[in-house]
């Protein structure tokens, strides 16, 4: 659902870019990143993760791009609770941001800074008993990017972004937030 | 200089006079039964739980805070100061008319009426009324919600004693209290007639050997006594279950002739026969016989004691009370068993009682707006209790009048009610057989939850003390307190502890354990250990009188 999802969005931007803004630039990328969720309590059953993000930017009238992608993460940790039992867990999450991103230059290296909508799907498994919830949430995040050209149409990118998903229900007293501070690097393609 | 000083004297009295809090006036509420959580934390002082209302007061300021959280209420009275409220069984719509003269009457329920008068004019209601006073004190903490009763086709687990106990239950003996007791011409509470029947009954129950005493109380400027006799437990004796019936009577000549046969002669009767046949069989549990003061006036005896018990801290598990058993409109007579939503294993136990012991028609009503005798005491005090009564609409046509005498009582009726009240009090109060495994002792619960993001889990580990000789255990679980307990081990548990794994959480579990010797032979059920989350309404509750339920590693 996610994918078709992106990938609609994906001819849309393309068209969009085809019609309003020819010849523009269009980045791709493929970025591997590390997330360090905000709440302690999801920090505390699955720790820090690494995510993968897909990316695909549309320059839409002059140094403003309009973003999407398709990142995933997939994490590992067990439950909490004051006895010596083990349940081990696993969690699935499935993001589809869309920002709007503002480009500047910074000597020889292309900065950006942007904010964005992310819907995200969620899944949470225990492996030892039937027990899982899946959700789907929408939050915010906003982020900055550092371009560094590499050869020709190549640039290493870094990015951090920092997230907020808050979710409707938990096992907590409270909601949780579903997001954090996230760190990728990759290389995108600028055409 | 010395006007001066009176002057300034005279602004400071002023002064403080005005700085001074006035206590604003309390409202009688009628408080639709939702937002129990917003009623407690506002501490909306609740007075009676009806069927589909709360009756609470609450002053100008806390009808703002109930506003703030849209709780549905209307005023019933404004300032209640000076006025003495009581809630009277209406059976028709002409009810109210009949009240009228008498006082204020509003209906607030289909069965329900709330009726009040000036404090100084006494009461005077007409006898034909079944009437309950309106208490003072607040029930608000002992609300909870009610658990929800998984009916059972089945049995309880049989007892051999327990048939012998029932067929000890004798016609002659019956007959021989009510008509003793009719022979006073009236025990209507404030007559001397009535404190010789207290004397009676005091010496009938400590001739049969058992510890007896009296409770004296004072009501609307008289005194009367509860008659109070134990039977001790011996393997937990902390957990009581009482069998009870008000003694006194009225009539429409209440102070100079007042047989009351069928009310209440033919209860308090099934208290004393089951005194007598009880005394001579081992226990587990406590059993109290209590005959009760002044239930015709508006349950005062009851609420004396259970206002006692409650300030002890007692465990009271269990209540049956008998009031009006022993006469028959038509034949076969059923029993009707009253209870609120909370005491509701309690009328599903007697059922499973008769049908194990002695099949006799039962009709269980849940009703919380049946207030009318002295198992309501208990209600209002957080204790369940029940209410065995022939008739609800009582059909008796002798009722609160001087013709209600033995003459027209069904003893077989009375006889039957009486060996199924034995059969449920010794199912629950457990004779210990000879030759069987002790009943396990020191039962001791704690939990552990695991929570991930979305979900958790509960785990429950339980302990017991050995029992000598016993060659392995059996775990029963149930989620309504001491009903329908299920066995959890399938081949017997050979340590005194076991783990219950994987469980949902915010769920109460309640847990017993018995002995099995070499023969296969299975002792009685264990004192019940229930555990519940911090944080459960039903977690302070039940903590408030049960140091056993628990999740304390020094008690493990």
């Amino acid at each position: 659902m996610m994918i078709r999802i992106f990938n609609i969005l994906c001819i849309l931007l393309f068209f969009f870019h085809q019609n309003a803004f020819p010849g523009e630039h269009f980045k791709i990328g493929l970025f591997l990143g590390y997330f360090h969720p905000s709440q302690s309590e999801f920090k505390g059953i699955y720790g820090n993760g690494y995510p993968k993000y897909f990316s695909l930017s549309l320059k839409i009238k002059n140094n403003l791009f309009i973003s999407t992608g398709y990142e995933f993460i997939n994490l590992k940790g067990n439950a909490i609770g004051e006895g010596e039992e083990s349940y081990p867990l696993r969690f699935e999450m499935k993001n589809l941001p869309i920002s709007i991103f503002y480009i500047f230059q910074l000597r020889n290296l292309e900065s950006s800074i942007g904010i964005g909508l992310i819907r995200s799907s969620f899944k949470e498994r225990w492996e030892s008993i039937p027990l899982e919830y899946s959700g789907r949430k929408t939050g915010y995040f906003v982020f900055a990017n550092l371009e560094i050209p590499l050869v020709r149409v190549l640039y290493f990118v870094t990015s951090i972004r920092f997230e907020r998903i808050y979710s409707d229900e938990s096992a907590f007293s409270k909601r949780i937030d579903l997001g954090g501070f996230k760190a990728f690097s990759g290389i995108s393609i600028n055409l | 200089m010395r006007v001066r000083r009176i002057t300034s004297l005279f602004f400071l009295l002023t002064f403080l006079i005005f700085s001074l809090p006035i206590p604003e006036p309390l409202n009688l509420l009628k408080i639709k039964k939702e937002k129990l959580d917003v009623l407690k934390s506002l501490n909306i002082k609740i007075l009676e739980e009806l069927d589909t209302c709360y009756i609470g007061v609450a002053n100008d300021s806390e009808l703002s805070a109930l506003n703030r959280f849209k709780v549905d209420f209307s005023i019933l009275v404004k300032d209640i100061k000076g006025k003495d409220f009581f809630l009277i069984y209406s059976k028709s719509p002409e009810d109210i008319r009949k009240l009228e003269p008498f006082g204020n009457a509003i209906q607030i329920e289909e069965n329900t009426i709330l009726f009040w008068r000036k404090e100084e004019m006494g009461i005077s209601i007409p006898s034909e009324f079944q009437k309950k006073r309106l208490s003072k004190d607040s029930i608000t903490k002992f609300l909870r919600a009610p658990p929800k009763i998984e009916f059972s086709e089945g049995g309880v687990r049989e007892n051999e004693i327990i048939p012998l106990i029932i067929d000890e239950v004798s016609e002659d003996n019956l007959v021989y209290l009510i008509d003793t007791l009719q022979n006073f011409q009236t025990r209507y509470a404030s007559t001397k007639n009535c404190e010789d029947a207290g004397d009676f009954i005091y010496s009938y129950l400590k001739n049969l050997g058992l510890e007896t005493y009296f409770q004296p109380f004072s009501f609307r400027g008289h005194s009367s006594r509860n008659v109070i006799a134990e039977k001790k437990g011996k393997t937990n004796p902390e957990d009581i279950f009482i069998i009870c019936a008000h003694y006194d009577s009225t009539s429409n000549i209440p102070t100079i002739f007042a047989p009351g046969a069928d009310d209440n002669a033919s209860g308090t009767s099934a208290v004393l026969e089951s005194a007598r046949i009880l005394v001579k069989y081992p226990l587990d549990f406590t059993v109290r016989f209590i005959c009760f003061s002044a239930e015709e006036w508006g349950l005062y005896g009851s609420s004396a004691y259970a206002s006692s018990a409650r300030d002890k801290n007692e465990k009271i598990v269990g209540v049956l009370n008998f009031d009006m058993i022993a006469y028959s409109d038509k034949l076969p007579e059923d029993l009707e068993i009253i209870v609120n939503q909370n005491s509701e294993w309690l009328a599903e136990r007697t059922i499973q009682a008769s049908k194990t012991y002695y099949d006799y028609p039962i009709r269980k009503i849940v009703s919380s707006s049946f207030l009318y005798s002295d198992h309501a005491s208990f209600w209002q005090k957080g204790y369940d209790a029940f209410c065995a009564i022939e008739d609800n609409p009582i059909r008796n046509p002798y009722y609160h009048t001087t013709y209600d005498t033995l003459n027209t009582l069904n003893i077989d009726f009375l006889k039957s009610v009486v060996k199924l009240g034995l059969a449920t009090l010794s199912d629950l109060s457990q004779p210990i057989r000879p030759d069987y495994p002790e009943t396990p002792k020191g039962l001791r619960a704690k939990y552990v939850v695991y929570k991930s993001l979305f979900n958790s889990v509960k785990n429950i580990y339980i302990s017991w003390n050995r029992v000598e000789g016993a060659m392995g255990y059996n775990v029963y679980r149930t989620t309504i307190s001491h009903l329908n307990y299920k066995r959890l081990n399938l081949t017997p548990v050979l340590n005194n502890f076991f783990e219950d794994k994987n469980l949902k959480t915010g769920i109460s579990y309640y847990y017993v354990v018995t002995a099995l010797d070499s023969s296969g032979k299975e002792s009685n059920y264990s004192q019940e250990v229930g555990v519940f989350e911090k944080g459960n309404s039903e977690d302070k509750f039940f903590l408030f009188y049960s140091p056993k339920v628990l999740n304390d590693d020094k008690n493990f």
